[in-house]
């Protein structure tokens, strides 16, 4: 048994970042923003490959950049990097830019709607 | 001798010995870069920072216009907003208010500085959109009046390119470096950080080399 729960704790303690906003906290983990935001645009389980912590301007509200590696599509248009800013304490995702295998823009939404949450 | 004399006349004015010297041709753009490049993360302990009171945004732009050659305009010759100092006097910090306050400094910058321009102002800019900033060159600088009530609420200082050109083909120097929050090489609208960026106003200012 003591053996079991500190198992149990560890496994507890990395399940909780990704889904920290089920549990009641408001706070938006990277982790899940990367699911929610790969999700819009076809793809749940791409990679983080840029993480920025840091505080929004004007609103003074802790923030992140994100860019995700993974197979992104938009109508017929398709997509290798995502990138864009979100806030960490409420859905809010802006600025969302998406570029093919050779970094150039395939597409650009400048605000991502409330209700394309899930 | 002059070395003392020099020494003595600097400590009078109340200017830290740590600052650098004024530059004696007047404005370097890339100086003033520079400067913020240096000490965009790491503050300059040589100056106080207002990091926790109220921002240090133009406190951090007015450190690097010093460091590039813009002269203080210290009190009772120069008062209001055409006095622009940050000076140590007996001990304790004795500033202007266009050296620490964005909307002071603005007019400080437009009215009581000779031959600066505006060469860019625009409203709304998107993040991910790529907008002009009127050919603007390294140590000019770059106000931002989030809700677009007449009162800029921060400033920033052009430091570097993203490597694109301009239609004429020199250099398009579009980053920019800040206090409060901390920046480095930012494109320059900060929509990417920007929650109020649809009701944002920015206004570029050119500094012509030379200027004092």
């Amino acid at each position: 048994m003591r053996a079991v729960l500190p198992a149990f704790f560890l496994l507890l303690t990395a399940l909780l970042p990704a889904n920290a906003h089920a549990a009641g906290s408001r706070h938006l983990t990277p982790a899940a923003l990367a699911v929610r935001v790969g999700r819009i645009f076809g793809d749940s389980r791409a990679r983080i490959i840029h993480l920025e912590r840091t505080t929004a301007e004007a609103s003074n509200q802790r923030m992140y950049v994100i860019g995700l590696r993974g197979s992104f599509r938009q109508g017929a248009r398709h997509a290798r990097y995502l990138y864009f800013s979100a806030l960490a304490g409420r859905w809010h995702v802006w600025g969302v830019v998406a570029y093919d295998a050779r970094h150039h823009v395939v597409w650009n939404d400048p605000i991502l709607p409330a209700r394309s949450r899930f | 001798m002059r070395k003392v004399i020099a020494v003595v006349v600097f400590c009078a004015a109340g200017i830290p010995l740590s600052h650098p010297a004024l530059a004696s041709s007047g404005y370097s753009g890339t100086a003033a870069a520079s400067y913020a490049d240096t000490y965009w993360s790491n503050y300059n302990p040589a100056w106080p920072s207002f990091a926790n009171s109220g921002g240090d945004c133009t406190n951090f732009v007015s450190q690097a216009l010093y460091a590039g050659g813009i002269a203080m305009r210290t009190s009772p010759t120069y008062s209001g907003n055409a006095a622009w100092y940050m000076i140590k006097v007996h001990n304790r910090w004795s500033y202007s208010n266009p050296w620490v306050n964005a909307q002071d400094d603005s007019v400080f910058l437009e009215q009581h500085l000779t031959g600066i321009k505006v060469v860019a102002t625009i409203y709304g800019a998107a993040p991910g959109q790529t907008v002009s900033d009127g050919d603007a060159q390294p140590g000019d600088v770059v106000l931002y009046d989030w809700n677009n009530d007449g009162t800029f609420d921060h400033e920033a200082i052009v430091t570097a390119s993203d490597g694109t050109k301009n239609a004429d083909g020199t250099t398009n120097y579009d980053l920019v470096d800040a206090h409060t929050n901390n920046r480095y090489h930012a494109y320059w609208t900060l929509a990417q950080y920007n929650t109020s960026w649809q009701t944002t106003r920015i206004v570029v200012l050119h500094i012509p080399a030379g200027t004092s």
